[in-house]
């Protein structure tokens, strides 16, 4: 019987240093707390 | 970092989520496997199980504790925490916060502006200032710009509005760069000739709104004190229309109306889709100030809200964890770009770390004008990193947020380092629900996982 079922792999580039294009501000809905929400890497599209 | 401070488990609608914190995998474990893992966990022999379970169960324990094994083979669980000596690319200028206006049509109860003028006297951006600005922006090695008009209530400086867009648009195009644009409205002066122009900039447009009618009116009244709701809701559904999925309605919500996930549904009533609904942040003391002991009614509304998006579904901000295209892991450890890539820019070209740093002298880095004279502010904000923020570095949520925000920090820790303890709550809260969905919309799209135990029983359930 499965007990454990994987949803989600994780990210792959756990390790990366990145390229730093990604978005780090509150532009996109939120000016309290940016962080969460549109996690979106803008060199993966 | 121990093994137990680098996986998260919880348990919501007959689902056992087990989070593995540093790379962010996800996976659903059943009654069994959720009582093997604290073995595992702690680096007990697998023959403990012959203590911890019944004779009975002991061969499906075996079997999970092969399995929860096999995950941590595979880099899934359990696995090493990461650690990045700067930030993603080094920390370049990326992003705009444009206080285009100092004044607001509005008076919100609420607002960390000081109902527009951010404690200054009222004034409006003039464009000289703004493309100072743009030009402080382009002159960095960045490839993918952002540039907000905020405020205040920008509407009131349209014109500089239209005009730094047009700027911001033709620098990028002769730079071989693209800029995002948005622009963040409370909606009450915006009426067809305002949404005409406002489509015509084809930005991204953040409307604000807290709902209901009467939470609405309590919380954001007119300058002359009469309520907004019903222009500002007429606006709003005029213009969503034309905007496609280039709009989010943001609210707030207060300790008047904590039970938020009713002014969600009163937003789906009226035909909207894309939402925010955000916590407010007073000091203590204030009848609109949420508290710790708000927590349990609050953690139960996310839980509502994760339920409502499967039952009616809608776009929550907050909610949005892009599996597909997720951030790199130096990006998810150093958080907000408050201060080092992102920086917001006052009507006199005063520059601050942030928009909730604004008026500020003590945070005043400089003028778009005169450039940059207080270096450091930037040097203090380039190490706020998870890794400088020790509370951050054994919550299970820190590659979630990076750290949280450095204003709220600030305001009511008099330290950048301390995060703000009820916003850190209220995030693992919102987190909790917004992987929850994710794990839902997975298993029903997922016929593949036939024998799962944990499925099974859940789906029974229903």
């Amino acid at each position: 019987m499965k007990h454990v079922v994987t949803v989600y792999s994780g990210e792959k580039n756990t390790a990366s240093k990145g390229c730093g294009q990604c978005a780090t501000s509150c532009q996109s809905a939120c000016k309290t707390s940016c962080t969460v929400g549109n996690q979106v890497c803008v060199n993966k599209e | 970092m121990t093994q137990s401070e680098n996986f998260h488990l919880f348990s919501h609608g007959g689902l056992n989520i087990l989070i593995d914190v540093p790379t962010g995998a996800v996976h659903v474990i059943d009654d069994i496997a959720a009582r093997v893992l604290p073995h595992l966990a702690a680096g007990h022999e697998r023959e403990v199980l012959q203590n911890e379970f019944p004779a009975a169960e002991i061969p499906e324990a075996q079997l999970a504790w092969e399995q929860l094994q096999r995950l941590a083979e595979q880099g899934t669980l359990f696995s090493p925490e990461p650690h990045f000596s700067q930030r993603p690319g080094g920390g370049q200028l990326k992003a705009l916060c444009l206080h285009v206006a100092h004044d607001c049509d509005l008076r919100c109860r609420y607002c960390f502006a000081s109902t527009g003028s951010f404690g200054g006297a009222r004034s409006l951006m003039d464009f000289a200032t703004a493309k100072a600005a743009v030009d402080m922006l382009f002159a960095s090695a960045a490839r993918v710009y952002e540039i907000d008009f905020f405020g205040g209530e920008p509407l009131l400086n349209l014109d500089v509005v239209e005009e730094t867009a047009a700027y911001a648009r033709q620098q990028a195009e002769a730079l071989g760069k693209k800029v995002n644009l948005t622009l963040t409205t409370n909606g009450y002066s915006m009426n067809q000739e305002v949404r005409d122009r406002l489509v015509a900039l084809n930005l991204d447009i953040i409307l604000s709104h807290d709902g209901r009618e009467a939470v609405h009116n309590a919380t954001r009244p007119c300058s002359g004190g009469l309520p907004s709701y019903n222009e500002i809701t007429r606006n709003i559904l005029a213009i969503v229309p034309r905007l496609g999925e280039r709009y989010y309605v943001r609210g707030t919500y207060t300790a008047l109306n904590k039970d938020f996930v009713g002014d969600i549904r009163h937003w789906l009533d009226l035909g909207l889709r894309r939402f925010s609904m955000e916590p407010v942040v007073l000091p203590p003391g204030s009848k609109m100030s949420l508290t710790l002991e708000d927590l349990s009614f609050l953690r139960e509304q996310y839980w509502q809200l994760a339920e409502l998006a499967l039952e009616r579904p809608f776009t929550y901000f907050h909610f949005n964890l892009d599996w597909e295209r997720g951030q790199c892991g130096a990006r998810r450890a150093s958080g907000c770009g408050a201060g080092v890539e992102y920086i917001a820019v006052a009507p006199d070209g005063g520059i601050f770390p942030c928009h909730q740093f604004v008026g500020e002298d003590r945070w005043q880095i400089g003028n778009v004008h005169t450039g940059i004279a207080n270096t450091s502010i930037r040097e203090q904000f380039l190490k706020l990193g998870i890794e400088n923020k020790p509370a951050c570095q054994k919550c299970w949520a820190r590659y979630h947020c990076g750290g949280g925000c450095h204003a709220n920090a600030w305001w009511t820790n008099s330290s950048l380092e301390q995060p703000y303890e009820l916003g850190c709550q209220l995030l693992k809260m919102r987190t909790e629900a917004a992987i929850y969905l994710k794990v839902q919309q997975a298993l029903s799209q997922n016929s593949s996982e036939g024998d799962f135990h944990g499925k099974k029983e859940y789906k029974q359930a229903q």
